[in-house]
């Protein structure tokens, strides 16, 4: 592996007047402070331009990214990302905005802000948005804040949220940041959710029921409406998590199954890059009952003009030092002008489309983790292959010798050895049945017992790490002593 | 699979070793295996109490983290005081020095609950 | 269609391939009475050249400030980010990669985030560092919640929150909106309104055995420098825990959170990262003692080997996480701001040592200079004494008024601060691509704006 940029160091080689041409004391006499001054070295390296250009382009290549290749990550949706997207969020006009600014001199940001939320309200359903939160995780635990202040209002916080056992991690984590208690039910055979198990756990005592739809493991939860009419009767909330909306846009509105609340991954579903890890953006869309206790401040229109509404007695506060994720807003924004109605439902029938001919393309040597036709992705479970010796991780690790990414594994939890495909709407025909004949190709591997698939992966600039050694003998920073 | 015909198990993946009046227990031989390089063991004190089916301790793996669950409902005795320090005890002999607790029984009956080998061997048979 | 490559004899063979007629009969599972029957109702689609001019059209509503004309701050900062610096952060192979969890085809951006802890834990002087959160009040957030985990693992009693009143008032707001839900379990109390600094004669009075965590910000709000170490001294004698709000450039100069005894340092660390950008993305900077690491919330990197004895990164300790252990994950924390992350590693390690500090020194010299000149006006009084950083806050009798005028003549003369932290401040914040003259014109509008609006005989 390369060195690290410290490595590099050779004290008196860079720093700032090599990086910037001198530097700028604005033509005053430049000062120190009299006291408090710091006295431990700054190890920062010494690096001359030049050498730092090479040394980050040449990390840079040692990464898989959707520009170069597949990524198959069922939950993740790694579509393309448009290059048209980035420059708009680059324009000067919207990099150069001060954040405390007053309204009028950023009418084109707010317009922008207010037009993403009402596309948003329109796609999903609901009434009202805020685009504050920054990512998915961020998206739930400000619905928890809303929905424990909604109960509040009515007189207690109540005591629990109910989610699936299939939930994604952020679920339970956010539920217990915000107060709550969790209580998981038991998915039923057909990896949908079990109305018995659900009448059971509904009381008073519940405050909202938090669920993914189309689910983890790809299917729209077929009873969702009579699902949130059980969670409305006993007076609680139902929330959607949005994680998997690249199922259904154009074809359902979350609103209309009757869900009080939403987030969704703008990095996800509206193609906002992950830029190895975030930023992201997890917008909030909710219905009118409880717009009164959502983060302020919002932009609200007046005549032509946007301003900042008031925050009401009931918001929640804010949840961010500002607006949220702006320049992810940006490129969402685009995506969605750039698609229109008829192309954000093509992404959908398209995602669907791909999933299903990876299922069909596999389903003979990886069993289906659920019978049916699921929606935009599809989970397999490494069964076949476990009595074969090989686990889920080991057929993961073998498909990166591929140039392909691995797929979601060990997630849902639900399912045994799982190997989670979303493939998306972008990745053409070529590219899936080159994944489909990687995957049948590793499987016959598994028959023949290759030793290739204990040693994958093989072809990667490194070859398989020990994440055992990396918390036995942490070491989460560079120090010099190392050597 | 190592499954020994002396233990009795649970669905959680424990297994109990019957002495007189007290229980050891671990867990299986399955369980170190699905949970990987264990680097960390949390257990409670002696003397704590404990119904059956509560968590009595978290496990932790690289990837994964599991809670002990009690397969029986009693107050520990004695801990195994060489995991804290040697968590992959438990990977490399999960029958044997991979003990975790002896504990007192409360309610013998509850033995009457737990999974023979045979069963055990079902269960885990993907 | 933009974006998606199927062609119709695609579309066709591969529904054949599915065995059925029609996309439509996909949506099997979907019930035919919950599908929409309409298209969405949204705006027609754009032409890449049509939403160019059009969202070009929206920028160039927008006003911003030319950096020489702008004393806005108060948490967000005009920076010169180095043109080198975007142009390798914003490559595909950095911006389009997804969370590192396949290590051994992610190692471009797991070695840059392992660099990235690294700077951070220098700039903090604590041993640990996260690979980011979402912003400085976030990260504050964070930084309360674990220092409080650590204390009610064992002293579960150890319920308040001391919280320095001259605390960037946009954190405060955001932290007391996540400790609302635990109101039973934690109580945040306001320390010393009304004072410029936290003195540790009020802290004192204030601590006690039922307090988790103390919250000092330096430089705080007024943009002045904190005495930390006597606040931390007398936190850590009540069996408390010290969470310092730190600015990234002014540890540069003055004592780092880890010389003055803080356990857990927070940042925001937009202005080593991002153009103001209306607020977002920014990143939450995160450091901790080294023998917190169990308590950490986010993701970490670490440093291992490979099969054949190499050296490379991973994701580590990830049973603290919440995708390991749910409901009792140190955080619920998932996408970070990684990208944002990439960018302060490649400015950093172009600016090295001398160029942060000689940056950081530009800005207390400029700071100095004109907050000097300001208090020389007639009228106006800076507040507090003693060492400030990069901003000032300067008591403006009819400051709104003053302001508006200043607007009027061309310059963004500085931020309002809420009447919490004193009547008719302003929080003036100076930038490194401001020379002399602009500083000198600002005075002088200033001083036109007073003349008019009256202030002084």
């Amino acid at each position: 592996m390369p060195e690290l940029i410290f490595e590099k160091s050779r004290p008196g080689a860079g720093s700032f007047t090599a990086a910037t041409g001198g530097v700028n004391f604005g033509g005053l006499e430049p000062r120190l402070p009299k006291r408090g001054l710091r006295t431990r070295p700054l190890g920062l390296p010494e690096v001359v331009e030049g050498e730092v250009v090479r040394h980050y382009l040449g990390l840079s290549t040692l990464n898989h990214h959707v520009d170069k290749d597949f990524y198959p990550l069922g939950s993740c949706t790694m579509k393309y990302n448009p290059k048209i997207n980035d420059a708009l969020a680059l324009l000067p006009g919207f990099t150069g905005l001060h954040p405390a600014q007053p309204a009028a001199e950023a009418q084109g940001a707010l317009t922008l802000l207010w037009e993403l939320g009402e596309a948003l309200k329109t796609i999903s359903g609901m009434d009202a948005v805020t685009l504050q939160p920054v990512a998915g995780a961020h998206g739930e635990l400000t619905a928890l804040f809303m929905i424990r202040a909604y109960h509040e209002k009515l007189g207690r916080p109540r005591r629990k949220v109910i989610i699936p056992d299939a939930a994604h991690g952020t679920n339970p984590a956010s539920i217990a940041m915000s107060g709550y208690e969790v209580v998981q039910v038991k998915s039923a055979a057909d990896g949908c959710m079990d109305l018995e198990a659900l009448k059971a756990l509904l009381d008073e005592d519940v405050a909202a029921f938090m669920i993914t739809n189309p689910n983890t493991v790809g299917i729209f939860e077929r009873h969702i409406v009579e699902i949130n009419a059980l969670v409305h009767a006993v007076g609680a909330l139902s929330y959607m998590d949005g994680a998997n909306l690249n199922a259904l846009l154009g074809i359902v509105k979350p609103g209309e199954l009757g869900f009080d609340i939403m987030h969704i991954n703008l990095h996800k579903t509206f193609s906002v890059p992950h830029g190895g890890g975030g930023p992201g953006a997890g917008p909030l869309v909710v219905k009118q009952r409880l717009a009164p206790f959502l983060p302020g401040p919002l932009p609200v229109r007046m005549g032509d003009q946007v301003v900042w509404g008031e925050r009401g007695p009931d918001s929640i506060g804010p949840v961010h030092s500002y607006f949220g994720n702006f320049g992810a807003l940006v490129r969402a924004y685009a995506y969605i002008r750039r698609l229109g109605a008829r192309g954000l439902r093509r992404v959908s029938e398209y995602a669907i489309l791909n999933a299903n001919y990876v299922r069909v393309g596999l389903q003979d040597l990886y069993k289906v983790g659920f019978a049916g036709i699921p929606l935009h992705e599809v989970v397999f479970s490494a069964i076949n292959q476990r009595r074969l010796g090989y686990k889920a991780s080991h057929i993961a690790k073998r498909l990166l010798d591929f140039g392909l990414h691995a797929p979601t594994t060990y997630f849902p939890l639900i399912v045994p050895e799982a190997l989670m495909v979303e493939p998306t709407e972008t990745e053409s025909r070529a590219t899936l049945d080159r994944f489909i004949a990687a995957m049948r190709q590793i499987h016959r591997e598994c028959e023949e017992k290759n030793p290739l698939l204990d040693s994958a992966p093989n072809t990667t600039p490194v070859r398989k790490l020990d994440d055992v050694r990396a918390v036995k003998q942490p070491r989460l920073r560079w120090r010099k002593e190392q050597d | 699979m190592n499954i020994p015909g002396n233990l009795l198990y649970t669905e959680e993946h424990e297994w109990v070793l019957v002495e007189d009046g007290t229980v050891l227990i671990g867990i299986t031989d399955h369980a170190q295996g699905e949970l990987g390089d264990i680097v960390d063991v949390q257990l409670f004190e002696i003397g704590a109490e404990f119904q059956k089916g509560q968590s009595i301790g978290t496990i932790d793996a690289v990837k994964a983290t599991a809670d002990i669950y009690a397969p029986v409902s009693g107050v520990i005795q004695e801990f195994n005081e060489d995991l804290p320090d040697g968590p992959d005890t438990l990977n490399q002999d999960p029958y044997g020095r991979g003990w975790i607790y002896r504990i007192r029984l409360t309610d013998v009956s509850e033995l009457d609950e737990l999974l023979s080998p045979e069963d055990y061997e079902e269960h885990i048979d993907i | 269609m933009p974006y998606i490559p199927h062609t119709e004899d695609d579309r066709r063979e591969m529904l054949a391939a599915i065995g059925v007629a029609r996309l439509e009969d996909l949506l099997e599972s979907v019930p035919e009475s919950l599908r929409l029957t309409h298209p969405l109702e949204l705006a027609e689609p754009l032409s890449e050249a049509a939403l160019t001019r059009h969202v070009g059209e929206l920028a160039a509503r927008n006003q911003p400030w030319p950096p020489q004309d702008c004393y806005l701050g108060g948490g967000a900062y005009v920076d010169h980010l180095p043109e080198t610096v975007r142009s390798l952060a914003m490559r595909s192979e950095f911006i389009t990669a997804y969370t590192p969890y396949q290590a051994e085809v992610s190692q471009g951006t797991l070695q840059t985030i392992f660099e990235f802890q690294t700077m951070v834990s220098e700039l903090a002087g604590l041993e640990l560092a996260n690979a980011s959160l979402y912003d400085g009040a976030t990260a504050l957030v964070e930084g309360v919640r674990m220092a409080l985990a650590v204390k009610q693992d064992k002293e579960p009693a150890r319920r308040r929150v001391l919280v320095a009143a001259q605390l960037n008032p946009r954190w405060l707001d955001v932290l007391r909106t996540y400790l609302h839900p635990l109101a039973a379990e934690v109580e945040l109390e306001l320390l010393g309104a009304g004072a410029s600094r936290l003195s540790p004669e009020i802290l004192a009075a204030r601590l006690g055995v039922d307090v988790a965590v103390v919250v000092v910000q330096s430089p705080n709000a007024l943009g002045l420098i904190e005495e930390v170490a006597p606040l931390a001294a007398a936190a850590h004698e009540a069996g408390a825990l010290l969470v310092q709000g730190f600015d990234p450039l002014a540890v540069a100069l003055f004592e780092c959170p880890g010389e003055v005894g803080a356990d857990i340092a927070v940042a925001e660390g937009q202005c080593l990262s991002q153009p103001l950008q209306f607020g977002g993305p920014f990143i939450g900077l995160f450091a901790a003692r080294g023998d917190l690491a169990k308590y950490m919330p986010g993701r970490l990197i670490g440093e291992t080997l490979d099969a054949v004895g190499a050296r490379g990164y991973v994701l580590t300790f990830q049973t603290r996480e919440q995708h390991i252990r749910r409901e009792k994950a140190t955080s619920n924390i998932c996408t970070n701001q990684a990208l944002v992350a990439t960018f302060a590693t490649i400015h950093l390690a172009l600016l090295g040592p001398v160029g942060l500090r000689e940056k950081a020194q530009s800005l207390y010299t400029r700071c100095a200079w004109l907050s000097e000149r300001a208090a020389a006006l007639p009228g106006l009084s800076l507040v507090g004494a003693g060492e400030r950083f990069r901003e000032f806050a300067l008591h403006v009798p009819r400051r709104d008024a003053v302001l508006a005028r200043m607007r009027a003549a061309g310059l963004a003369g500085g931020l309002p601060l809420p009447t919490e932290l004193g009547a008719e401040l302003l929080l003036v914040a100076v930038n490194e691509l401001q020379e002399e003259a602009d500083l000198q014109r600002w005075l002088d509008v200033l001083a036109a704006a007073l003349r008019e609006e009256g202030t002084h005989a």
